[in-house]
């Protein structure tokens, strides 16, 4: 059912094409919940809900002029979100790459690189387990790219969904439906994912499956999806009301 | 009071009803009619666009919250946004007096 607010949003949200999607979403929603209130004053007040819905539009004026009043996005604003992101997404790593050497030991021990650690037993206990008990016959250090690779990617990911969540509030949508801060954590984890994967491969000289092919075909799909990912989170970095 | 006036102050007005409570659009233009006592009757779709503008100054800041089934953006004054006013409060003084001053021919 066509009411003069429903038409009154459809045509402002015509006139704010210009926005990025998240940012025509907030002004609409935030417009909406105006008219609706002042539809419900004036229907409480004795008028019918048609033409308190009417009289509500009248007075907050032409879709086109109230559209263009809006501020741009500044590219600086933009540009500063871009660096914290990246400056998060290194800095995660770093602090992740650095927890990780902690148990570091035991990459070094299953490419035979230095003297067995605690943490290297740790792992060779971990790697009979796995590789003796219940996959059987997988017995080179992949297991071990693997545990590190995914230890990487967790507590990498994690930190970095803490820091988001510390600076949420000033650069990003604290708009808790909205998908975009998801856009962030899971575009900063998947990054995480392919760095840790590639840095330990580069790191080792081995690949994860043993066989050149067989690696391409397990990090092309992957690359790809965080590839995706990545342009669907600069797509919506846009779109996000500047605060800065 | 003229458009073209309260436009020139209507940062000033609207860091000012914030000031005390945070507050949605909606409530923000009730309190400003209501304390002028209806002299300031503000251009509903000019509003949120100011609002936009002042947060996107980082004087005011925003964040959703629900009531009665519908999301409100509620905004409130940040640190720099109470200097601001305090700044534009004291400029709004000695020009007024100015105004008063000139007008009513005091010395």
């Amino acid at each position: 059912v066509t009411t003069p607010i429903a038409e009154f949003l459809r045509a402002l949200d015509r006139d704010l094409r210009a926005e990025r999607r998240l940012r025509r979403a907030r002004i609409i929603t935030e417009v909406r919940d105006h008219l609706t209130s002042t539809a419900d004053d004036l229907e409480r007040s004795g008028l019918p809900r048609v033409d308190a819905e009417r009289l509500a539009v009248e007075r907050f004026g032409e879709p086109g002029d109230i559209a263009g009043r809006f501020p741009s996005r500044t590219v600086r604003a933009t540009l500063v979100e871009s660096y914290v992101y990246a400056g998060l997404l290194v800095g995660s790593l770093l602090a992740a790459w650095g927890v990780i050497g902690l148990v570091g030991g035991a990459l070094s021990e299953a490419v035979g690189r230095s003297r067995p650690t605690p943490s290297a037993r740790i792992w060779r206990s971990c790697d009979r387990i796995v590789n003796d008990e219940c996959v059987g016959g997988f017995t080179d250090h992949r297991v071990a790219l693997w545990i590190v690779s995914g230890g990487l990617l967790l507590v990498g990911g994690l930190l970095f969904v803490a820091v988001h969540w510390l600076l949420r509030r000033r650069f990003v949508d604290d708009d808790p439906g909205s998908l975009t801060a998801w856009w962030f954590d899971i575009a900063g984890i998947s990054t995480f994912g392919l760095i840790a994967v590639g840095l330990l491969v580069v790191g080792t000289g081995q690949t994860l499956t043993g066989d050149g092919t067989a690696w391409l075909s397990l990090s092309l799909p992957g690359g790809l999806l965080s590839l995706a990912v990545c342009l669907l989170f600069v797509r919506d970095l846009n779109s996000r009301s500047a605060t800065v | 009071m003229g458009h073209e006036q309260l436009k020139g102050n209507l940062d000033m007005l609207l860091l000012a009803v914030v000031a005390d409570e945070p507050a949605h659009g909606y409530s923000i233009i009730a309190r400003v009619r209501e304390r002028s006592g209806g002299v300031f009757d503000l251009k509903e779709g000019s509003v949120y666009p100011a609002l936009h503008q002042l947060e996107s100054r980082g004087l005011l800041r925003s964040s959703w919250s629900a009531a009665d089934g519908r999301r409100r953006r509620v905004y409130e004054l940040t640190r720099r946004g109470r200097t601001a006013l305090r700044e534009q409060v004291e400029d709004w003084r000695v020009y007024s007096s100015a105004i008063a001053t000139v007008t009513e021919g005091r010395p």
